[in-house]
């Protein structure tokens, strides 16, 4: 391998310090210098801004002040006092405020900010449908995409239930995500605390300050058992590993069953009697596709952490991790984060070539030991495909397929299906059958590679 | 006279005489700055810097001291900022306003014409980065600020103000090569001469 793949890429670990430091752009001092001199304000400008301070007034503390309460909280509280009262003496208690400007019904709200009631903020990126607008309680039915609610712990009429699809999200005063998209569910909070209810299970999703914490749920509207631990090879189940995991832990495995052949399954046969999965274009989780799919590579990243954390020996292990590369490269075009900083900028254009090769004689990893390999530098692969021109990724779509053999018989037998399907590459198959020393025709290897 | 941040403020409160000339002197300079460097070419700086002053006055007696006045101030001045660029951008967009007019050479002293000329093309290039990653820029690299306490003033993970700075610094390289501010430009005909870029 002529380019070095950066440790932390390859084990799936978070850059240190130092690498961060060192991945961050370098700028030449005096320029930044230069240019801080030459946006300071000059003497006649500050002179001018002292000078108005003679007219400057340092506001008397007002009542509010004092309290601590402001006046436009106090008078919500008054108006809802009075509503209180008048629907008291009256007999008639108020049926619904319903949202601002808005019935009950069905709302659509692509890109749009709301007011629901003096408490609830919403800002949806989907359709939405008020079920339930009362003093008691504000329900909301989430029909697609992703809604924001903001909450005011404080705030009149913060009772809120969100319910996507079968999943129940119930909240009295935090800052929150629900999402409900292709047979998931996804609630991340922000701030505070939300109950997440699905099957009978109930469980929390709380944040303190400045962090996040995501519950994906996967829905089952075929079974009500709990999954097997892992699925078959070949069956698409957007399933947790365990029942009880399926609120606040993302174990969703439902495209690279390479933990499935691990075990032994029939998987060897059927793989080779059938197209894998990973081999299709829908698997290539690029960030537009994971946007799309309501899946936000860094809430993807630490939700393979979390798994990792809690999981490190399991047969899922192996996946999580790839799967958790796959987040980690799906920030790349994101620009946003550190971990992007890093990825972008480990791996350069220049090293492309020599990755994509390396990735090709990974992902026709020959022997179980290799899984690890193959699964981490799949990662990388990803991040090829996602960022390579048409030729770059078709080559690597087809030959990402072959990352799944788990021995030398179905590395060889992928090998002779893509080579037959057309997906041709001469100089890496040459490559490929030179490292593996594979014999025309002889399906025989010798040695290991490297 | 140095002094601290809660002395100014619970002075200020009480109307002591002194405070209000301290509290100016004492952020004149960096609430100009962050008006010029983060409010761009369209807003008036100056206007900025006096609304900031007059917010902060107004609201002294809410600020309970959890953060240090440069913090709230910077909070402040942002949010009207904020503001001001998105009335700019209105006004510009129905075609009310325009770039401002720099002073001709000789209505003004030489000097000022030249500093404002650069201080616009360095705007216009801090313009082409996003306002987030312009934040971390002027208060890491312009002001020296360190990344957690950029993170604390901007209210995001410290790993977040690296990344924004490292677009930040790739973006402004590039747009001060677009402004046509080379290291004449930016350094003027004597450092050139004296080697020193």
């Amino acid at each position: 391998m002529s380019k070095k793949i950066p440790p932390w890429i390859e084990q799936a670990t978070n850059p240190t310090g130092t690498e961060i430091a060192r991945l961050v752009q370098p700028i030449d001092p005096d320029f930044v210098q230069a240019a801080a001199e030459g946006t300071s304000p000059m003497d006649s400008e500050i002179n001018r801004l002292l000078m108005s301070r003679a007219s400057a007034v340092v506001a008397e503390p007002s009542a509010w002040d004092w309290i601590g309460v402001q006046p436009r909280q106090l008078a919500l509280a008054g108006i809802a006092a009075a509503a209180l009262l008048t629907a008291g003496l009256t007999g008639v208690m108020p049926q619904s405020y319903g949202p601002v400007g808005s019935p009950l019904g069905e709302i659509a709200e692509w890109n749009g900010s709301f007011e629901l009631g003096p408490s609830i903020d919403v800002t949806a990126d989907g359709i939405l449908r008020v079920a339930q607008a009362d003093r008691q309680d504000t329900v909301i039915d989430l029909i697609d995409g992703t809604a924001e609610f903001s909450v005011d712990p404080g705030g009149l009429y913060r009772h809120l239930l969100i319910r996507a699809d079968d999943v129940e999200v119930e909240v009295k005063g935090t800052v929150f995500d629900v999402t409900v998209d292709d047979g998931q569910v996804w609630v991340n909070t922000t701030r505070g605390k939300v109950a997440v209810r699905y099957q009978g299970i109930e469980s929390f999703v709380t944040a303190d300050s400045g962090e996040w914490s995501t519950a994906s749920i996967a829905l089952q509207h075929v079974s009500a058992e709990p999954p097997a631990l892992v699925p078959p090879v070949g069956i698409v189940v957007d399933t947790p590993v365990a029942a009880r995991e399926r609120i606040g832990v993302v174990a969703t495995v439902s495209d690279v069953p390479m933990a499935a052949e691990a075990e032994g399954t029939d998987a060897e046969t059927e793989a080779a009697a059938t197209p894998r999965r990973r081999s299709s274009a829908a698997d290539f989780v690029t960030p537009d596709r994971m946007m799309r799919r309501g899946e936000n590579p860094e809430v993807m990243l630490g939700m393979w952490d979390e798994f990792l954390e809690n999981h490190p020996d399991s047969v899922e292990a192996p996946e999580a991790r790839l799967n958790r590369l796959k987040a980690l490269a799906g920030l790349a075009p994101n620009k946003s984060t550190m971990r992007e900083i890093t990825v972008f900028t480990a791996i350069t254009p220049e090293e492309r070539t020599d990755l994509l090769e390396e990735a090709h004689l990974l992902q026709v990893g020959i022997g179980q030991e290799l899984l690890d390999d193959c699964g981490s530098v799949t990662g990388s692969y990803h991040w090829l495909i996602s960022h390579g021109d048409n030729k770059t990724t078709a080559m690597a779509s087809a030959w990402l397929g072959l990352c799944g053999a788990t021995d030398k018989e179905q590395a060889l037998n992928a090998l002779d299906r893509a080579l037959a399907l057309g997906l041709e590459d001469p100089a890496l198959e040459a490559r490929v059958r030179e490292v593996y020393t594979v014999k025309e025709g002889s399906r025989a290897t010798k040695g290991k590679r490297r | 006279m140095q002094r601290s941040d809660r002395e100014v403020i619970e002075a200020l409160k009480a109307g002591e005489p002194w405070a209000l000339d301290y509290f100016y002197r004492a952020n004149a300079e960096k609430v100009l700055s962050w008006a010029i460097r983060l409010g761009g070419p369209y807003v008036d700086a100056e206007d900025v810097a006096q609304d900031v002053f007059a917010v902060a006055l107004r609201k002294i007696h809410q600020f309970r001291g959890d953060a240090r006045i440069s913090t709230w101030l910077f909070a402040i001045t942002r949010n009207l900022i904020s503001n001001a660029r998105r009335k700019a951008t209105l006004r510009r967009w129905v075609g009310l306003d325009t770039l401002p007019e720099l002073p001709n050479p000789g209505s003004a002293p030489d000097e000022e014409v030249q500093t404002l000329r650069r201080r616009r093309a360095i705007q216009l290039a801090l313009e082409r980065l996003g306002a987030k990653p312009r934040e971390v820029l002027v208060l890491m690299d312009m002001e020296g600020r360190t990344a957690p306490e950029v993170s604390n003033m901007l209210g995001v993970p410290t790993g977040t103000v690296y990344s924004r700075l490292h677009y930040a610094r790739k973006a402004f390289a590039t747009a001060l090569e677009r402004e046509g501010l080379g290291r004449k430009e930016l350094f003027g005909s004597v450092a050139v001469a004296r080697g020193d870029a």
